[in-house]
């Protein structure tokens, strides 16, 4: 009756009283879906891996009072290289939490759904290269959100910016110098950074993980566009902050 | 406002802060207290009071003991040169009803959560590495739970402790006893495959 299927990638889970878990899901045709699988915990249930974040998943809900539940799931693609490296966790993780974050409920995104199953997909198969393919992912998910950060001209006056290149969160994108005045958080960036920032945004995910790009220049765009989003997300995201323990550490 | 006397609804409100008790089991669970013999109710009073005051974390493994060190820790006849690395207290029953490990333990009290910021400096993996160093390990057993969060702290503690020259083993996954192949999930399956051994 109000049973429905979907296709989805589980985001995150909680854990919920003695062995179920809610489990969130970027459904491809009903935004997030928060759902109730019930005994999940348990060594014998019969979802086993079905419902682990990454999963790729076909499900059947039924649609609860409050929170739906998970009465079917098949896998599609367990992602099964994803979990066996701590960098690809480290890394997919970050992108399943801003995911996470911007998705809104009830409210269908396939460019966000198509873009998420990309980016897991991509690093999926890479071991080099993760922490740009984040910085591409972040990117390309402010653009589709409508935050693509104007980088050709100034993002006030609209004259090619000279030399001294700002880039300003609050006008959203490049700023000349006169203009910069307008935005006293206006931080300096190198045009070499733009340049990459730019094609970073025009390259397909899988074209990304090929780059090879100076560390400098990733090093500053890393920080300048966890900045961005946080801007524009309005909170820090927890994923990044122990980012740089599991990576760094060893 | 409230209906009932105020030491009744106090008691109501203190029970409906535990896990999976809503305001109505509260209710009856506090009428029960009300209905049971003083000496009862005194002795559930005491357990509490003693179990919040007793009871502490071992100083070498971090499980729940009312000693400075645990039963396992203390145990001349178990081999303290085989650490089974767990997530919680609880892990460690689970493992001692199997009768098949006869070393010692050491509690993380948690897991590595990269989507919930959860990092090695939040669970106790310095203390992991503290008892390695100085006393002859032979073995790290790590039995964390197979989920995304078990398996990344396995793998990050793999990582850390291997280049010390310890042998680092984890538990194996595969089918549950008594249950189906047709309705085992892929990932399960392939491990169970992966790690199949010789008759």
């Amino acid at each position: 009756m109000s049973l429905y299927k979907t296709k989805g990638i589980v985001l995150r889970t909680h854990k919920l009283g003695e062995a179920d878990r809610i489990i969130t899901i970027l459904t491809n045709n009903y935004g997030k879906v928060s759902a109730v699988a019930k005994g999940i915990r348990k060594t014998k249930s019969k979802f086993g891996s079905r419902l682990e974040p990454f999963t790729h998943v076909d499900l059947v809900l039924y649609r609860g009072r409050s929170l739906d539940i998970v009465t079917q799931a098949e896998i599609i693609n367990s992602f099964s290289s994803i979990r066996d490296d701590l960098d690809r966790i480290t890394y997919g993780s970050a992108m399943l939490d801003l995911v996470n974050k911007v998705s809104v409920e009830n409210e269908r995104d396939i460019s966000l759904f198509n873009l998420l199953l990309k980016g897991l997909d991509v690093i999926s198969q890479s071991s080099r290269n993760l922490r740009l393919l984040l910085i591409a992912f972040d990117i390309k998910l402010m653009a589709i959100s409508g935050y693509m950060p104007k980088l050709d001209y100034c993002a006030v006056c609209k004259k090619r910016a000279g030399a001294k290149l700002k880039l300003s969160f609050e006008q959203g994108g490049i700023v000349c110098n006169k203009c910069s005045a307008l935005d006293r958080n206006s931080i300096f960036v190198t045009p070499a950074a733009i340049e990459t920032l730019s094609k970073l945004i025009r390259l397909p995910l899988s074209d990304v993980a090929e780059l090879d790009i100076m560390a400098r220049i990733e090093d500053e765009l890393y920080l300048l566009v966890q900045d961005y989003v946080s801007y524009y997300i309005q909170t820090t995201l927890k994923s990044r902050e122990c980012l740089s323990q599991l990576i760094h550490s060893h | 406002m409230s209906y009932y006397a105020g030491p009744v609804a106090n008691l109501i409100e203190e029970l409906s802060k535990l896990p999976g008790v809503g305001p109505k089991t509260a209710q009856r669970l506090a009428f029960y207290i009300l209905k049971t013999a003083p000496d009862d109710a005194k002795k559930l009073a005491r357990a509490i009071d003693e179990v919040k005051d007793k009871i502490r974390f071992c100083e070498i493994c971090f499980n729940v003991t009312d000693q400075t060190t645990c039963e396992f820790c203390r145990n001349a006849n178990r081999d303290h040169s085989v650490i089974c690395v767990v997530e919680e207290p609880r892990d460690i029953v689970a493992l001692e009803k199997t009768g098949e490990f006869k070393g010692v333990y050491h509690v993380l009290q948690g897991s590595i959560s990269p989507i919930d910021g959860i990092g090695p400096d939040d669970i106790r993996v310095k203390e992991l590495l503290r008892r390695l160093s100085g006393n002859e390990i032979r073995e790290i057993i790590i039995a964390t739970n197979p989920n995304i969060e078990g398996e990344a702290t396995a793998m990050y503690l793999a990582k850390l402790i291997k280049p010390l020259g310890v042998k680092v083993s984890r538990i194996a996954s595969g089918l549950p006893v008594g249950g189906d192949l047709e309705y085992a999930d892929e990932v399960t399956l392939g491990r169970a495959l992966e790690g199949r051994r010789e008759m």
